[in-house]
């Protein structure tokens, strides 16, 4: 029996082994948010695997921060985020938090929804 | 050979497994893992069903019991942002399950007797305090239906009833919810457990043990082998997402009950009104079960007799008519909301429609699911139209499953779903008379 259920452990640690491997090549090849980054520098368009539906909320602003994308000490690429937060917040409040440069994207709530630009997070401070 | 069982029902049981876990991995790694492990699923299943009334013995212990150990883990590493006093009871239970998953396999009944027994119970708990650890979560299921099942008991028309918006206009899906999205027979079953309990969820989560104690009943009377009831019951309990089902409000545990419920009629009263009033009972309960109502009408058996069809059907109807007769507007409205509101495909399903609307930007019309739905459902009619109970419920979820996998949207408690029926179907060809052509047609 004990037989067994080591083997059920050690898939276990397979199987988090196989998420992290996956994970990696994830983060590495197909980082939806360095897409967004390359998609904004470059123009063209490229395939973004992970969608958002965050919008700004009521009197919310959209910051577009770049930050720096790292596993441990190791540098693998810059992203690009947009963080929806009050529009009353200071853009550097927003890039402090986040460890990064931000700039402000939208001011006008009036976006039909269609239009609006979507958030990859929201911030209250 | 003594731990063999029909090739169909080992491949359902797989499939089935596969599928929960396929279906269980979301965020960065849905196209990359979750989406291609669903597939992989639903080869297994279409396998599976393919060989129905091959008398082959399969050697299966070995291979579902990895699938199980692998689906347990990605339950222990899923978190729903609890409280931490809920995660940790949450991953001691996974953790059980890894553990019981290897004494499954070991070949040791007491021991095996006594970890099931013991992860019933302790998912049971679980499930039953789930409520109370998220009491308020935040998703429009939740809010929506307390919204509409306190407006029932208060005399108003639940369809009329507003729910306030938990997420402040934080997320936009492509649609402005505006009315109940579901099926009337919802508010019904839920309206005694708010009324008593304040939380229509603790009736999701009592949905769980009724569920497993309805599958090891019918296991018992098909005479399956004990190894096989308890391998599908782990199947079920240890689900990924089975909890955020129960947090969140999600109908198909309710679903499931159900399903569970006329299999149990199915084997234990053939001929009389109960199983059809059970299925009958699962479109009026979500929208997407159509097409396995109309394979359960022309496939023989477990096709009902006709007094019995016309008692569910009037039953069904009972929990339909007397909000139409109400008010008809908003409860059409309500009813068929998510068959029309929806402008485009949610790219966060596990489908093949969001895979292509997020690598080109194009999908297909949301109708073509509902092509794929008939189409689907009548091969696997033309396929397994003489196989009985277990034909009825590997096509029904192969049905669905091809639907998902081709709809607008796709998530984690669709497929729960369409598990529940392998799982069922596996049970059913589990049966431990030898299968004649007359006895597999039950």
């Amino acid at each position: 029996m004990f037989r067994e259920i080591l083997r059920s452990l050690t898939i276990a640690v397979g199987t988090v082994a196989v998420a992290l491997v996956g994970e990696g090549v994830y983060v590495v090849r197909f980082c939806s948010r360095h897409q967004a980054w390359l998609q904004a520098r470059s123009g063209r368009n490229v395939v973004i695997l992970n969608h958002q539906y965050g919008v700004p909320r009521a009197g919310d602003a959209v910051f577009a921060c770049e930050t720096t994308h790292r596993i441990g000490s190791v540098v693998l690429h810059v992203d690009l985020r947009y963080f929806c937060a009050p529009a009353t917040t200071d853009v550097s409040t927003v890039a402090s938090s986040i460890d990064g440069t931000c700039t402000v994207v939208s001011l006008d709530q009036s976006a039909e929804p269609h239009n609006q630009q979507s958030c990859d997070d929201h911030l209250d401070f | 050979m003594t731990d063999t069982i029909p090739s169909a029902s080992a491949a359902a049981i797989v499939a089935a497994i596969v599928l929960e876990t396929g279906s269980s991995v979301r965020g960065d790694l849905l196209f990359l893992l979750g989406l291609p492990l669903t597939l992989v699923a639903f080869a297994i299943a279409a396998r599976g069903a393919w060989t129905i009334g091959d008398a082959t013995g399969r050697s299966w212990l070995p291979g579902t019991g990895a699938c199980l150990s692998m689906m347990a883990t990605v339950g222990l590493v899923t978190s729903f942002h609890a409280p931490a006093w809920y995660e940790v009871l949450r991953c001691l239970v996974y953790a059980g399950g890894i553990v019981s998953v290897g004494i499954l396999t070991s070949g040791n009944r007491r021991a095996r007797r006594h970890a099931v027994s013991a992860l019933i119970v302790s998912a049971t708990v679980l499930h039953l305090v789930t409520p109370l650890a998220l009491p308020h979560p935040l998703i429009d299921v939740w809010s929506w239906t307390q919204t509409s099942v306190r407006a029932l008991l208060h005399g108003v028309h639940p369809y009329r009833a507003q729910a306030p918006d938990e997420l402040q206009g934080a997320f936009n899906y492509g649609y402005a919810l505006t009315v109940y999205p579901y099926m009337p027979a919802t508010l019904i079953v839920y309206a005694p457990v708010v009324a008593l309990m304040g939380d229509f969820r603790f009736l999701l989560a009592a949905c769980v043990p009724l569920t497993i104690a309805l599958v090891r009943a019918t296991g018992h009377r098909l005479r399956a082998k004990e190894i096989v009831i308890d391998a599908i019951t782990l199947a079920i309990l240890l689900h990924p997402r089975g909890l955020s089902l129960t947090a969140f409000g999600w109908t198909e545990p309710l679903l499931l009950l159900v399903v569970a419920a006329f299999v149990y009629l199915v084997v234990r009263a053939p001929e009389g009104p109960g199983q059809a009033t059970a299925f009958f009972l699962l479109p009026a309960l979500k929208q997407y079960v159509i097409a396995p109502v109309v394979l359960y009408l022309v496939m023989k058996p477990p096709r009902p007799p006709l007094r019995a069809a016309v008692v569910g059907l009037t039953v069904a109807a009972a929990t339909i008519v007397p909000l139409l007769w109400w008010d008809w507007r908003p409860t059409l409205a309500g009813i068929v909301f998510q068959m029309i509101e929806l402008k485009s495909p949610r790219l966060d399903s596990d489908s093949l429609v969001a895979l292509s609307g997020v690598t080109t930007g194009y999908y297909p019309d949301r109708w073509w699911s509902v092509i794929v739905q008939f189409v689907t459902g009548g091969f696997w009619y033309w396929r397994l139209r003489r196989t009985g109970a277990a034909g009825l419920l590997l096509a029904s979820a192969l049905t669905l499953f091809a639907t998902f996998l081709f709809g607008w949207q796709a998530f984690p408690n669709y497929y729960y779903f369409v598990a529940g029926l392998l799982l069922l179907g596996a049970l059913v060809l589990a049966e431990k008379t030898a299968c004649s052509e007359k006895s597999c047609a039950r």
